[in-house]
This record gives structure tokens, sequence and C-alpha cells, in this order.
């Protein structure tokens, strides 16, 4: 009997998708500072393909920053304690003036610089394949991928005390790509992420099998 | 005055705070680079991951250009 209605493949794909989050039990957020977004709404990344659906974007957990954000509140309050001890008093009262200037340019430099690297690293797990982007320096990145299929070992890994009470931890994935292992640091439920993953390499096995492979 | 004789004068007579001057300009002129970086920076992580948060980004980074030339021409001006 010849099929009635056959969904178009982006349909069935964000269909799919929904299925395995839903399985999972990962909640949607529509928070753009989030760590952990299952379907991100209104994210593509360049390397994207016409099908592809992004169905995880991570990041390091938010109590990874906390370090450089307590270092940032230091910094701002610097000038402060400047003035309870007066070390620069040597100095013209413009030129402690523009120093202070060039020391709040500074501090908002090192936020921005951290909260760059913090919102930009990035972990993708797509419909297709695992992707690790990394900005290293000012204009150098990294951009790390793997399909799905060619996932051989996932091993995830939790610890500590800041670890266990937020939840979060590193995911080694082993792969039989160019690059043999990419690595998920400090991201938040590293145990629904792998779930997710095994899902996926489920889905892609059976997709094999009934010959809808991309 | 042979024009060595200039130029050491100039030397002797050369006050430490145009000296330090200096140095706040030339710091600020690295910032201003910086800054341009930033931007360039911005725009490249922009470009690999498209997401709604990317013109706040974009605005900040500008900002701080402006900001940085803003406190540039203060120096200028005040020091």
């Amino acid at each position: 009997m010849p099929d009635i209605y056959i969904a178009s493949p982006k349909k069935r794909i964000t269909r799919e998708s929904k299925e395995i989050i839903k399985k999972v039990g990962v909640k949607k957020t529509r928070n753009p500072l989030a760590s952990f977004v299952a379907l991100p709404d209104g994210v593509e990344f360049e390397t994207q393909e016409k099908e592809e659906k992004i169905i995880l974007l991570l990041r390091r957990h938010w109590v990874t920053n906390i370090g450089w954000f307590l270092m940032a509140v230091l910094m701002i309050y610097v000038p402060f304690i400047l003035k309870i001890v007066p070390l620069l008093d040597f100095l013209p009262s413009r030129f402690r003036l523009v120093l202070v200037m060039m020391w709040y340019l500074i501090t908002l430099a090192f936020i921005f610089e951290e909260f760059l690297i913090w919102f930009f690293n990035v972990y993708l797990v797509t419909d297709e394949r695992i992707i690790d982007v990394d900005f290293i320096s000012l204009a150098y990145r990294r951009i790390t991928d793997a399909q799905i299929e060619k996932i051989q070992d996932i091993t995830y890994q939790t610890g500590g005390l800041l670890k266990s009470i937020f939840d979060y931890g590193d995911i080694y994935i082993q792969t039989a790509a160019e690059k043999q292992r990419i690595d998920f640091e400090s991201v938040p439920s590293p145990d629904k992420v792998v779930k997710v993953l095994n899902q996926l390499i489920i889905q892609e096995q059976q997709e094999k099998i009934e010959g809808r492979v991309r | 005055m042979t024009p060595i004789e200039k130029f050491l004068d100039l030397l002797i007579n050369i006050q430490i705070w145009s000296v330090v001057k200096l140095f706040i300009l030339f710091a600020l002129g690295l910032y201003l680079v910086f800054a341009y970086m930033v931007i360039r920076e911005v725009n490249l992580m922009s470009r690999t991951i498209q997401g709604v948060f990317n013109l706040p980004i974009k605005i900040i980074a500008w900002l701080n250009l402006l900001l940085a030339v803003l406190v540039f021409i203060f120096s200028l001006v005040v020091l």
C-alpha cells in the first residue's frame, strides 16, 4: 500500500529530536545564557547543514565562572582601596584620574573577555554529529567535530564538592574520527548528555538499518 | 648652540611628567588596538555561533572601543 503522508526530513528530524529530549527528561529553556539548552531556538552554527538540527547546546557550568567573577569584583574595588591606602598620592590629581579610568577600562576588558570565552566556547550535539568549538585567543579558533556514528565510547566523570553540589562534570567521547577524543568539560547534567548521545547512537543505527542515512 | 647641544639641553630639561604622559598615551594606544581586536574577535565568534544574544555582545564590543577613544582623547587634553 502506498504511503498517504510522508513527513519532510526536517519535520521528521524535529519530531525525533523532541522525542529524545522527552525520553531523557530534559527541560527546555529560552534563557540565552543557560549552560544546558535543549533544542535551542534561533541558534545556528557556521558549518551547519540544511537539515541538521541542534539537539543540545552546552557550555561550562556557570559555577566555573566564580573565580574570574570574584577577581572582577576585587578589581572594581581597587581604586577605592587606594583611597584608604594612598599609594598613588605622589602623582598629580589629573594623572591619578586618568590611571583610574585606565584601570576601569582594563577591568571592563577582563570581564568582557572572560564572558566571551565562556559564552562562545560551546559544545554542540546535533542529530548528525558532536562539535567542540574552542576560542583560544583573540583571533584563533578550533572547531572539532565527529559524526555520531563514529562515537566508540563515552565516559563521564563527576566528583569533588562543587561538581557534586551543582551537578556538573566532564564527558570524554572516544571516536573513530580524525581527532580521537572530544572532551566536554564541566558541562551541567553529564548523565543526561550521555543519555542523549546514547539515544542518538541508537537512532543512527536504526537509520542505517532502514537505509535513511543522510 | 649646536644641534647636539640643543638636544642635550632638551634631554636635561625634560620634565618627568611629560615622560609619564607619553607612557600613558602609549598604553592607551595599545588598548585602542586591543579594543579593535575584540570587535574582530566578537565578529568571528558571532559568525561561528549565531544566536539571539549576539547583538548585545556586538554593542558592548563597540562601546568598549568608544570608551577607549574617549579616554584617549580625555588624557590627551587633561595631561
